[in-house]
């Protein structure tokens, strides 16, 4: 086993933390209270305190131990959404398992319990529930709206715990207005800045009959109304709208949802969904030969959509790929004159084969040639993962040597300006209390196979070709 | 096995008159659970889009449609809830749970403010759709389709349960009455073909002696009437 080993060994193990240990310590010592003399369990207790103490000074409940900080993840990673969960997490370990090796934050290494929710609210919840037993730090990059939006509620009702959600996958407004924006933080720009984006830049070069092509829950809806509010923006309303059911396939027909685009005669879709439907969608969209510009935003995670559809180019032989445009909330991995991008793809070719996730995690009905995942080198989603590791580690080099939940908001909110390396400065806290620390929306086009950035100027150029 | 002619009609109207109660029962009890189980639905149909309407009012208002659609969908795990979309003040469908698209034939009539509709959906169904107004239909309506096929099922299930029953009763019924009916007339039976084969002079097989002495020795009319035949010969009526 390489290096990584000892930490995925713990990951998502389930197992009991220190403090469970100090409260079935309490618990024996009151049995043995009742049942011996007082003189001698009055001694005991005084041994109790000499020695008992230590270990109960080695986690208090706040979620951390002398040698190790443990985050809570939630996500998808065996059903529809599990390449975006996965690529995720493979960026954040990337980053912590290097910044662990170099002795990590205070001398505590920094470890992410995860599990998998099959991109289901009900599953997030228990998911949560499970992590605030076992009495993690805070949670990190959960992935999706509708499993977030049902999980706020509960940070709410334990605010007492002081448990916050970083940096979750999605940019859902649930978790950036009221009331829940104060138990969150967020590292992305929102949805809205990305539909915002897009539909400015498709405006400006007179395309303005937009449709929307989107999953038929929270998510999508969140989509949807930043759709319509950046059109009502411009005077116009949303051109017509297709949904599919959370958890549609790529191998699906989406010949319902092709024919409403068909009969609506969009100049431009903009599809919020996830990898598996936005390319079957496109696939059918360009099997009936329907030629309209698709934009994707960022949750769809474009380089897993890249993937299958330049699979399916392969076997027919059409042109899938070349008039998609994807928003992105992370500049592009390809773009090594940041250090930043630098130092994430180093660590992704360091560590590649460290920082999957546990495998009981994948496959949880078994591994098979169908179902095993074969990892990206790189993606915008490893790479969003790898700023939202980094992105922590520096709000708790910040909390000192006695870092506690209850301190953490604080700590985040005194955060401030930070360049990690970006060619842009992340911003938490301030004067209006940042709770997001980028609104920065990059846009990419796909050439040779691979994104490439669109820069403002080349919209226009790009859509007429 | 046959059972005496005059038994026969009886027997005929037990049945006819088991027959009508099984079908009167089954008319009746058609009738009133279709009616009730419509009613459950319908009622129930209507308290979902009460509550979203009155519980989600803020989402409504405060245009926060991702919270509002994470509810609704949540509803349309009831069985028998095909759809539920809310519409604005201003008309506009601001969540709903279609896939792949809103039917064209409610794009074309939701705006009014009718309590319910009946609606026929090309490739989906006929369904059973109420509506509630939000903040007295001044901030729009929720509107949930029940699946008639759904409710229809479950009324032909409950009524197909009821009938089955009965008509196992009935089956029993006619098979306990034919056998009954059967124990009664048989000894008639043996008793006219002892009288036939002792008093009428013509040649008729009399029943076998181990039939016949039983009847013989019965203590009731049939006993009676057979000691009476065996009178009549031996005095040479």
């Amino acid at each position: 086993m390489r290096s990584g080993a000892p930490l995925k060994a713990a990951i998502g193990s389930g197992r009991r933390s220190i403090t469970a240990g100090a409260g079935e310590w309490g618990r024996a010592t009151l049995q043995i209270k009742l049942k011996l003399t007082p003189v001698l369990a009055l001694s005991l207790l005084a041994l109790g305190t000499l020695f008992g103490h230590p270990a109960l000074a080695q986690q208090d409940n706040s979620g951390v131990s002398q040698k190790e900080i443990r985050l809570g993840m939630s996500a998808d990673f065996s059903a529809s959404a599990r390449a975006l969960s996965i690529e995720l997490y493979r960026g954040a370990m990337a980053y912590l398992i290097q910044r662990n090796q170099a002795g990590g934050v205070n001398g505590r290494h920094i470890t992410i319990a995860a599990y998998d929710d099959r991109y289901q609210p009900d599953l997030a919840i228990r998911n949560t529930l499970r992590l605030m037993k076992e009495n993690v730090f805070a949670l990190f990059s959960y992935v999706g709206t509708p499993t977030m939006i049902r999980t706020l509620p509960l940070l709410r009702m334990r605010q007492g715990d002081h448990f916050l959600l970083f940096f979750p996958f999605t940019g859902a407004d649930a978790s950036r207005i009221p009331p829940y924006d104060a138990f969150s933080f967020n590292l992305r720009a929102s949805y809205d800045q990305e539909t915002q984006g897009l539909v400015d830049h498709f405006i400006a070069a007179r395309h303005k009959r937009i449709a929307i092509f989107y999953q038929a829950d929270a998510y999508g809806r969140t989509g949807w109304a930043g759709l319509r509010k950046a059109l009502a923006q411009h005077g116009l309303e949303i051109a017509g709208e297709a949904t599919y059911r959370r958890g549609s396939p790529f191998d699906q027909s989406y010949d319902g949802q092709v024919a409403i685009m068909q009969r609506v005669a969009p100049e431009a879709i903009i599809c919020v969904g996830t990898y598996p439907a936005c390319a079957g969608f496109v696939r059918d969209l360009r099997d009936r030969d329907v030629a309209v510009p698709v934009a994707t935003i960022s949750f769809v995670g474009s380089d897993a959509m890249l993937k299958l559809l330049a699979q399916a180019e392969q076997k027919a032989g059409k042109d899938y790929t070349s008039r998609l445009v994807s928003s992105q909330v992370v500049p592009s991995y390809q773009d090594i004159s940041l250090p930043v991008v630098r130092d994430y793809r180093a660590a992704m070719d360091r560590y590649r084969y460290d920082i999957m996730p546990p495998e009981a995690l994948l496959y949880p009905s078994g591994k098979t040639p169908e179902t095993e995942y074969t990892p990206l080198p790189y993606s915008f989603i490893s790479f969003e993962g790898y700023l939202n590791a980094r992105m922590f580690v520096a709000i708790l080099e910040r909390m000192g040597e006695s870092p506690s939940r209850a301190k953490l908001a604080p700590a985040a909110l005194a955060l401030g300006d930070i360049d990690l390396g970006l060619g842009q400065t992340f911003s938490l806290g301030g004067v209006t209390g940042r709770r997001q620390a980028s609104d920065q929306v990059y846009y990419t086009v796909i050439k040779g196979g691979q994104f490439v950035p669109l820069a403002d100027a080349e919209w226009e150029a790009w859509l007429k070709r | 096995m046959r059972i005496a002619r005059f038994y026969q009609k009886t027997l005929f109207g037990v049945f006819a008159l088991m027959g009508l109660i099984l079908v009167s029962t089954s008319v009746i009890y058609v009738h009133t659970v279709d009616r009730q189980l419509t009613d459950y639905f319908l009622t129930s149909s209507r308290a979902i889009a009460r509550a979203i309407a009155n519980s989600d009012s803020d989402l409504i208002i405060n245009q926060n449609y991702p919270a509002l659609q994470s509810v609704i969908d949540q509803y349309v795990e009831i069985p028998g809830v095909s759809y539920v979309y809310v519409v604005d003040g201003q008309g506009t469908i601001i969540a709903h749970t279609f896939v792949p698209g809103v039917p064209d034939e409610i794009a074309a009539d939701y705006r009014s403010e009718a309590e319910t509709y009946d609606r026929t959906l090309a490739g989906l169904g006929s369904f059973s759709e109420v509506t509630e107004g939000i903040i007295g239909g001044e901030a729009g309506r929720v509107h949930v389709g029940m699946d008639k096929g759904y409710f229809a099922l479950q009324v032909q299930t409950a009524i197909g349960k009821v009938v089955y029953l009965l008509t196992i009763i009935f089956v029993v019924s006619v098979l306990a009455t034919y056998g009954l009916m059967y124990q009664v007339s048989r000894p008639l039976h043996l008793l006219g073909r002892y009288a036939w084969h002792s008093l009428s002079g013509e040649k008729h097989a009399p029943p076998a002696p181990g039939q016949l002495e039983p009847l013989l020795e019965r203590v009731d009319e049939v006993g009676e009437l057979g000691r009476l035949i065996r009178r009549a010969k031996n005095e040479g009526v």
